[in-house]
Parts: structure tokens; C-alpha cells; sequence
């Protein structure tokens, strides 16, 4: 089952509904069936024809891709279809050093540890942010930098360039060709400090031995970065100030990954307070906020729990979504298909599975992939077009 | 001589700094003889349970594991010359191959898990990252090994997983290996795909296993 070619009116119609049903299932209000969106990774690439190598290399590979995608699967909307690690921009500055690994014959995609910063630079980001990220970060991250012609670094900018180009034309032909809308297309981001050391620029090792090593400097990062990177996010949409897009569906987006190593005492002094400002936001905003979470968000049970009806979905990776569902009411939850099944399974145990979560939990859930889709393994072409009939065989006539 | 209880306090409450004072005191005082160097070690692998047992309680997590295990090191690295002068050799109660499973390079993991295990008393024959079948088969004939713990991350992993085990049984080894998995993506669904013995997601339920089945292998040999 390929999606058919829309008219242009018939693209702007379909783009209307399908932003109605996402941004209604997030609002916790009756739709007419679940969304059923894609949790993009390089499987699009490799579903496509193309290796990861060709993908990460040039943006107008992952274009197509995307698109080959929702020809193929007809998707309601795509979590990240723009977001891959951009090699090409980033190869002239010496990223290559920095513990990428791809093998397109084995199909392995690896990303190192690795700390960007040291314990000794939070002082220079206390001083001055700006500088910690060029002086720091950047110098570490890209070792050419500093040493690069005037010349190799205009061509660094350009396909800086060129790649957002591309990305926002892989938005405008989503919406205005295939009637499918983005999710946090355009919408603020925030994220508490720890959270981005951990995921971004201090890596795993570094950030769980500062934490324990030096846990006041962490603190005093976290409330500065959070008052010179979070607050205007924050306030631009307690402001009503986001761009008015017809491709956006939610009003904020973060991710929740450093809760997987950190005990409670740790949450509830780096990450939680943080959280918990976004959420106050979007409520007293009457908006919506997306989260991309990895691993399992157990850990933050007890505090989701306050949230009122109608303002969160929570992408899930490795929690039941029955459970979170049962213990999260108010929240909406992303996932349900395991990769696992989606990869193994036969077209009829998916499109069952399927069925199973639009029955039981319709209202609560926006249906995804467990995972980002990464391996030629983690789906079977069959299963997800299963999936997508079932979906659309739910939608009340 | 130094104070055992409070080395072992200050493990289990991974109070690095205090931890590395006093193995340091211990080295200055005996670390010509070895002597006591037993005890030194069993403190510090005493306040490791005493980390598994707080992770299990749920008022430690993965990164206090990670610290613990970063700890565990730095003080072994420091004992090292007196531990070899023979007397801190205390017995090990198995010896296991562990390695992340070919095609994945995550290790952040396994090295958890391994610090817990040593910890634990067991010897740990770590072949790293992206381990070949081949290589595994190789290393368990060469030392001698029943137990084989493979790790692994990426979902791929779990395809290497069975590869490994199948390796095994084409090699006519499988009766003789206990074979445990563990990661981010095993599950029971997994552990019967894989063909392995068992799994776990967590370190000190790793240590168990292992524990357990050399105590079937010695009760074995015994009988």
C-alpha cells in the first residue's frame, strides 16, 4: 500500500485533518482514530536504497528518503525527519575524530562517549556561555576550527546553508505534497543543563563524575544556563509568541535521557525543577509540549502525576505503554510497536498488536515505533504497512 | 593498620577522596609487604555490595554504579603491587569471558556490570567491544571458561547475540557455557530467540547468576 498522489487542495485538506487528530489526541479530545507517526532513524535510508553513509553526506539523500517513506507508509507525521548528525558540515572542522562510527555493511552506527568540555571549563561558562561554547565546546568538538582558512570555513557555512534549505523543504513538501504536518516543526525547546551535558557535550562518564565530584559548580551551571537558554524559550510561549506555522503541532519540545544513570536526590536537584518550570509554562500558556524520551521514564513518575489533562505527550522508548497509560492518565503516550515485533513478527501479529492498543487504549496514545528507527532489522517493510491499514481501517466512518 | 570499616563506609558511600586517602595510608604503611592487603580488598569489595544493595533499595542509580565501579579501580590500581606480592590474593569464586557481543562498540555497561562482578569475587575475562564469535570460542577453550556474559546495546546486538551462541554450539562447546545476556534491548522474548541461559538489566542480578551457576558447576564437579 503506497499513499496515492494528492492535489494540491486534497494535500491542504489532509494537512488540516491529520494536525487536527495529533494535536487533538495530545489535548485529550475525541478523535476519530489514533495517529499513528514514525520515529525516523537511518531505517528510512536503508528502506530507500541508499546506505547511512549516503544519508548523513547529503541532505537531499535524506530528503527523498523521508518522502520514499510516507509514499510507502502513509504516515500521520514523522518525529525527526530532519534530524540526522550532518557529517558533511561537520567533516572540514575535524569531526571525524570524534568517535563516529558507521558501517554500512554490517549497518552499524555507533557514537562514542565522549566528553567535548572538561570539569576545568564550567567556569568559563559561568563567566561568559557564549564563549564556553566557541572556546570550549566548538575547540574541543572540531579541532580544525581554529586552524581553518577563511575559505574552508565559507564552505563549512554553506552547507550549513544548504542543509537547512533542505530541511524546510523537507517540511514544505511533507505538508503541502503528502498532507503531513510536523511535530515540534517551529515550537520552543528547553532542556535542563545536566540533560544536555549529559546527552551533548560532556557525555555519560564526564557528567556522572561531576555530579558526584562536583555537585555545587553543577548546580551553579544549571540555573545559569537555565536563565540565559530556557527562560525567553519559556516565555515566548507563556507569551504566545511561537511562529505561526500550520506544520507545528505542539508548543515546546524536550528530551529525558540523563534520568537512566541518575539516582533520585540527583533528579530532584538537577532535572526536575527544570521539568517542572517547562510544564508550569505550558499549562499557564494553555499549550502543548512534546517529549522525546529514552530509556525508561519511571524515575519521574511521581512528579508527572500532577500534570493536568491535555497539555503533554510523552514519546516512549523502553516503558509499557499500558502501564504508563495506567499510571499517567493525563498524559499522552507515543510508541506501543516494538521494534522487536516490527522487525520479527509477521505483518498479522503487528496489524493484531495494533488493533489490541487502538482498542484498549484509543484516547491515550499516539501509536510510534518504540525506538528510533535505526537498522535494516527493526522493521519489516509489511509490518508497518499492517500497521498503517489498521490504523486507517479504525477511523470512524 | 588502617580501618576497614571506614574504608568500607567510605566505598559505599563512594566518598572517592576519603577511599583514596586511606588505600594510600595502607600502601605507605604495608604496601612494601602486602601484608593485610586481604582485608584492604574485602573492605573495599564489602562497601561494593554495599552499593548493589543501595541500587537495589532504589537510593542509588546507574551513574552511582559507574562511580562506584570508577572508584573500585582507582584503588585496585593503587593496591596492585601489594595485592601482587601475593598477600592479597584472596580466591576468586569463577572465572567468566564477558565482552560486548560483535557489531556494537557500547561498553559503559559492561564495564558496570564487570566492576560489580570483580567486586563480587569473580574473575572477569574482559574481551572488550565488537568480540567475534571466533574469538569468544577461542579465549573459553583457551582459559578453560564456563561462563560467558555478552553485552549489548544496539538491537543489532541481539543478532550477534544468537550468532554467538549458535557459534558455540557449531564448536561443540554449548553444553559446557552458561550463557547470560544482558542491555538495553534483552528481554525474555530475546533470551529465548538468542538461545541464551538467562538474562538480566541489572548488575547485581548479573552478579547472582554467575554466582549461582559456578556454585551448580562446583557442586557438579564435587558430585
Amino acid at each position: 500500500m503506497s499513499a496515492t498522489k494528492l492535489t494540491k487542495e486534497e494535500a491542504a485538506k489532509l494537512l488540516d485533518y491529520r494536525r487536527n487528530l495529533i494535536v487533538n489526541t495530545v489535548r485529550m479530545k475525541d478523535t476519530d482514530r489514533i495517529p499513528w507517526i514514525f520515529s525516523d532513524g537511518p531505517w528510512d535510508a536503508h528502506d530507500a536504497g541508499y546506505t547511512i553513509e549516503q544519508e548523513i553526506n547529503d541532505p537531499h539523500i535524506l530528503l527523498e528518503s523521508v518522502l520514499y517513506n510516507q509514499r510507502e507508509y502513509d504516515f500521520d507525521s514523522h518525529m525527526t525527519p530532519t534530524q540526522r548528525n550532518p557529517m558533511w558540515i561537520a567533516q572540514p572542522f575535524g569531526q571525524s575524530t570524534s568517535g563516529y562510527k558507521i558501517d554500512d555493511e554490517t549497518g552499524m552506527l555507533h557514537v562514542d562517549d565522549v566528553a567535548h568540555v572538561y570539569p576545568e571549563h564550567y567556569d568559563i561558562f559561568l563567566e561568559n556561555p557564549t564563549k564556553f561554547w566557541w572556546s570550549c565546546f566548538m575547540a574541543t568538538k572540531y579541532p580544525n576550527l581554529k586552524a581553518m582558512k577563511p575559505s574552508d570555513l565559507r564552505e563549512v557555512f554553506r552547507r550549513q546553508n544548504v542543509q537547512q534549505q533542505v530541511h524546510a523543504e523537507t517540511f514544505e513538501r511533507l505538508g503541502n505534497e503528502y498532507g503531513v504536518p510536523g511535530l515540534f516543526y517551529k515550537a520552543q525547546f528547553a532542556s535542563p543543563f545536566v540533560e544536555q551535558a549529559f546527552d551533548w557535550f560532556r557525555g555519560i562518564k564526564g557528567t556522572t563524575q561531576d555530579l558526584h565530584r562536583i555537585p555545587d559548580k553543577m548546580e551553579e551551571c544549571a540555573k545559569l544556563y537555565h536563565e540565559v537558554y530556557n527562560k525567553p524559550a519559556l516565555e515566548a510561549v507563556k507569551k504566545h509568541q511561537l511562529p505561526n506555522d500550520p506544520m507545528r503541532t505542539v508548543d515546546l519540545t524536550t528530551t529525558m535521557l540523563s534520568q537512566t544513570f541518575m539516582n533520585r536526590k540527583q533528579i530532584e536537584k538537577y532535572l526536575w525543577p527544570y521539568y517542572e518550570e517547562f510544564f508550569n509554562a505550558v499549562v499557564e500558556a494553555d499549550a502543548t509540549m512534546l517529549i522525546f524520551s529514552e530509556g525508561s521514564i519511571k524515575p519521574y513518575w511521581p512528579y508527572l502525576k500532577n500534570i493536568p489533562a491535555g497539555h503533554v505527550f510523552i514519546h516512549l522508548e523502553q516503558d509499557d505503554i499500558y502501564e504508563s497509560v495506567e499510571a499517567l492518565p493525563n498524559i499522552v503516550f507515543g510508541g506501543g510497536m516494538s521494534t522487536s515485533l516490527l522487525g520479527r513478527g509477521t505483518p498479522d501479529e503487528c496489524a493484531a498488536r495494533a488493533e489490541q492498543l487502538i482498542n484498549d487504549l484509543k484516547g491515550h496514545i499516539i501509536l510510534s515505533e518504540d525506538k528510533i528507527m535505526t537498522y535494516p532489522e527493526d522493521a519489516r517493510p509489511e509490518n508497518l504497512k499492517a500497521v498503517t491499514e489498521v490504523v486507517h481501517a479504525s477511523a470512524r466512518k | 593498620m588502617v580501618d576497614c570499616n571506614e574504608l568500607k563506609q567510605a566505598m559505599a558511600d563512594e566518598d572517592e577522596d576519603k577511599v583514596i586517602e586511606i588505600v594510600n595510608a595502607y600502601m605507605a604503611e604495608n604496601g612494601q609487604t602486602g601484608e593485610g592487603s586481604d582485608e584492604v580488598l574485602a573492605a573495599l569489595q564489602d562497601g561494593m555490595t554495599e552499593v548493589g544493595d543501595l541500587f537495589d533499595k532504589g537510593e542509588y542509580f546507574v551513574g552511582d554504579l559507574m562511580f562506584a565501579g570508577e572508584i573500585m579501580t582507582e584503588s585496585m590500581g593503587i593496591l596492585k603491587p601489594a595485592i601482587a606480592k601475593g598477600a592479597g590474593d584472596s580466591q576468586t569464586s569463577g572465572k567468566l569471558i564477558f565482552c560486548t557481543v560483535k557489531n556494537d562498540l557500547h561498553d559503559i555497561g559492561k564495564n558496570i556490570v564487570k566492576a560489580m562482578m570483580e567486586a563480587g569475587g569473580l574473575e572477569v575475562i574482559d574481551l572488550g567491544v565488537d568480540a567475534e564469535p571466533q574469538t569468544i570460542i577461542d579465549e573459553i577453550k583457551k582459559n578453560d571458561v564456563h561462563v560467558l556474559a555478552l553485552s549489548g546495546v544496539l538491537t543489532l546486538a541481539i543478532d550477534s547475540m544468537k550468532d554467538t551462541v549458535n557459534a558455540l554450539a557449531a564448536a561443540g562447546i554449548r553444553d559446557d557455557v552458561k550463557v547470560l545476556i544482558g542491555g538495553a534491548p534483552v528481554t525474555a522474548e530475546y533470551c529465548r530467540f538468542t538461545g541464551a541461559d538467562d538474562w538480566s538489566l541489572n548488575p547485581a542480578h548479573s552478579v547472582d547468576i554467575c554466582r549461582n551457576w559456578f556454585a551448580e558447576l562446583s557442586n557438579n564437579a564435587a558430585a
